[in-house]
């Protein structure tokens, strides 16, 4: 069945269908002149009855009153009759009457030789022998016609028959053929497309699961599945250089952010130093107290550069076993200064026994910072940032990032995971955020819900299983390509 | 001629370092961590310098700028911040601040600031720099 390409499948049943159609034409013309002739032949038969039947009669007046007129009539009834058997028997040769014919011929040729002997008017004298002998000669020829007229009869029906059953075949034979094509039109185009058009919604939420050959269905969708994976496979291998790109691109963001976190301790390691270095007379007290600000002060420029490079490392998919509650404070802490910046202040509900789950810690870590970064967007005059963590029922973690900030329109609610899509001011957003972070979150077997009421705030909530499978076939060895 | 100076930022070491300079100089000075001390304080008394830094958790150093401003025309308000960028630059200079100094500064570039601003007030009002 696979071998057959769809197109030549459907072209097959259309000529098909068309070669019935036109089979079913000459069929039906055919059965109905057959019907017609035979109606012609029942005719005859029952006009060449009719006369024979007028014959007898007047043989019956004949024998009866023994004149002249009956005789007269019964040889111009037989002549009649003989007339119309000879038309009759040319006529019913064709239609394969012989043996009735013949029959119907031979009662005739008797009764005629009977007949013929009261031809001379001395005849007319009674005689019992030939009265009997004629009688039975003319039932002959009665019981032949009479055989003649129910074959013809018959036939007659079973034209009729034939004119209405092959009408009926040829209609069953094309419903049969509709039937087979609807099926394979709804198995092969309309399934497929139903299954691709529900893989499509997949990929706009960002879901590049390819299509499974896996049921009947499917592979028989096989070139247009085919087709569609290659299409995910190729999106897919986009997307990850555009987490990619996104991840540079917010990387910017932070580290604007954290030039002017590192500006503080090196402006404090400057002025100390500047102190110790100044040709004033110092105790030697002052002088360790000094020294230990200058080593604190560069302890902690270094551990916001550990925090840069911890979120910009290259690896993005390693799975591993990690605690969720460290990784969303640390997020917190690499969104601190932004954080701050915009007068926002933090609300932190994460439960401590929060259990450990695995997953791609890069992964969700840029989906945290995702959303606490659009949340403190959402809040540029202030409000307030709520992170909260709990177990749930079913060895689930949920996380929600709650902000007080302007909210999302409703009619652009159902839009916000969509790639490219984003309510921030040309070259501020790449609209890719939270697309990126649905499909992270995807991968990990999650759910990402949002709520929102403009001018009051947004809830965000990620639910994450505490034990992921994530599917290493759809992680694309992203060490290669990101390397 | 010691002067009233305030230094507000909320890294401390700013604070102890410049005081410790800067009272070598023989000035007055005072020192803040919390914004909101500061302002309490600076609605007491009126200082002659007042160094802010621009950012900070519960204030911005630009609504400081404008509150010590709005109280005493002369008093000169220096910027320091981390955020050395031209447009936070230019909407504190437009906004009456006397000078501008980016993180990381060196004791020597706050001290010519604030001798800039004492040639100033000097200018302004010989004789009585701190305007007593």
């Amino acid at each position: 069945m696979s071998t057959i390409t769809l197109q030549l499948k459907l072209r097959l049943f259309i000529y098909l269908g068309i070669a019935i159609f036109l089979l079913n034409i000459p069929v039906i013309y055919f059965e109905i002149t057959k019907l017609n002739q035979r109606l012609v032949n029942l005719e005859l038969a029952e006009d060449l009855y009719n006369t024979i039947l007028e014959v007898r009669r007047y043989e019956k007046n004949f024998l009866l009153y023994h004149d002249r007129e009956s005789l007269l009539s019964n040889r111009f009834y037989f002549q009649q009759a003989s007339e119309l058997f000879s038309k009759a028997s040319m006529q019913f040769q064709k239609s394969f009457l012989g043996s009735d014919i013949a029959q119907l011929g031979k009662a005739l040729q008797e009764y005629e030789k009977f007949e013929k002997l009261y031809s001379n008017p001395s005849a007319l004298t009674t005689n019992e022998r030939i009265e009997t002998k004629l009688r039975n000669a003319g039932k002959d020829v009665v019981a032949a016609a009479d055989t003649l007229l129910k074959m013809q009869r018959r036939r007659v029906s079973r034209a009729a028959g034939n004119a209405l059953k092959w009408p009926l075949i040829f209609m069953g034979a094309m419903l049969v053929l509709f039937l087979i094509g609807a099926k394979i039109i709804i198995a092969d185009v309309v399934r497929p497309f139903g299954l691709i058009e529900k893989a499509m919604q997949k990929v706009a939420h960002g879901d590049f699961s390819p299509i499974p050959y896996g049921n009947k269905n499917e592979r028989r969708a096989g070139h247009m599945v085919a087709a569609f994976n290659r299409m995910v496979q190729e999106l897919e291998s986009r997307e990850e250089q555009v987490i990619h790109s996104r991840k540079i691109a917010s990387l910017g963001t932070l580290v604007s952010g954290c030039a002017h976190e590192l500006n503080n301790p090196i402006n404090n390691i400057v002025l100390t130093a500047d102190v110790l270095n100044s040709k004033r007379e110092m105790t030697t007290e002052r002088q360790e107290q000094l020294m230990g600000d200058i080593l604190n002060q560069a302890l902690r420029a270094s551990e916001i550069v550990k925090n840069l490079l911890e979120f910009s490392r290259a690896e993005t998919s390693v799975h591993k076993e990690f605690d969720l509650a460290a990784l969303l404070r640390e997020t917190m802490r690499i969104a601190e200064n932004h954080i701050k910046l915009s007068h926002v202040t933090v609300h932190d509900k994460i439960d401590d026994n929060l259990p450990r789950i695995s997953g791609n810690h890069q992964g969700l870590q840029q989906v945290f910072l995702n959303l606490i970064t659009n949340a403190v967007h959402a809040m540029e005059g202030g409000g307030n940032l709520t992170i909260r963590a709990q177990r749930e029922n079913g060895n689930k973690v949920k996380v929600q990032v709650e902000d007080t900030g302007t909210g999302i329109d409703e009619s652009i609610l159902p839009h916000i995971f969509d790639p490219f899509f984003t309510t921030k001011d040309v070259g501020k957003g790449t609209g890719l955020g939270l697309s990126v972070s649905y499909g992270i979150i995807k991968k990990h077997g999650g759910q990402i819900q949002v709520q929102s009421k403009p001018g009051r705030g947004t809830i965000f909530t990620v639910t994450l299983p505490v034990h992921t499978k994530i599917d290493q076939d759809l992680t694309p060895p992203c060490g290669e390509r990101m390397a | 001629m010691p002067l009233k100076i305030l230094i507000l930022d909320d890294e401390p070491i700013v604070g102890q370092r410049l005081k410790a300079t800067l009272e070598k100089e023989g000035h007055n000075v005072e020192t803040f961590v919390n914004p909101l001390e500061a302002v309490s304080r600076l609605e007491g008394k009126t200082f002659d310098i007042v160094v802010t830094d621009i950012r900070m958790d519960d204030m911005d150093g630009i609504e400081i700028l404008e509150l010590v401003l709005q109280k005493s025309a002369r008093t000169k308000v220096i910027m320091i911040t981390g955020y050395a960028t031209l447009e936070v630059a230019r909407e504190s200079l437009a906004k009456g601040a006397f000078d501008f100094i980016a993180k990381p500064f060196k004791l020597k570039e706050m001290r010519q600031a604030i001798e800039k601003a004492v040639d100033a007030l000097q200018q302004e009002n010989p004789g009585n720099p701190a305007g007593n």
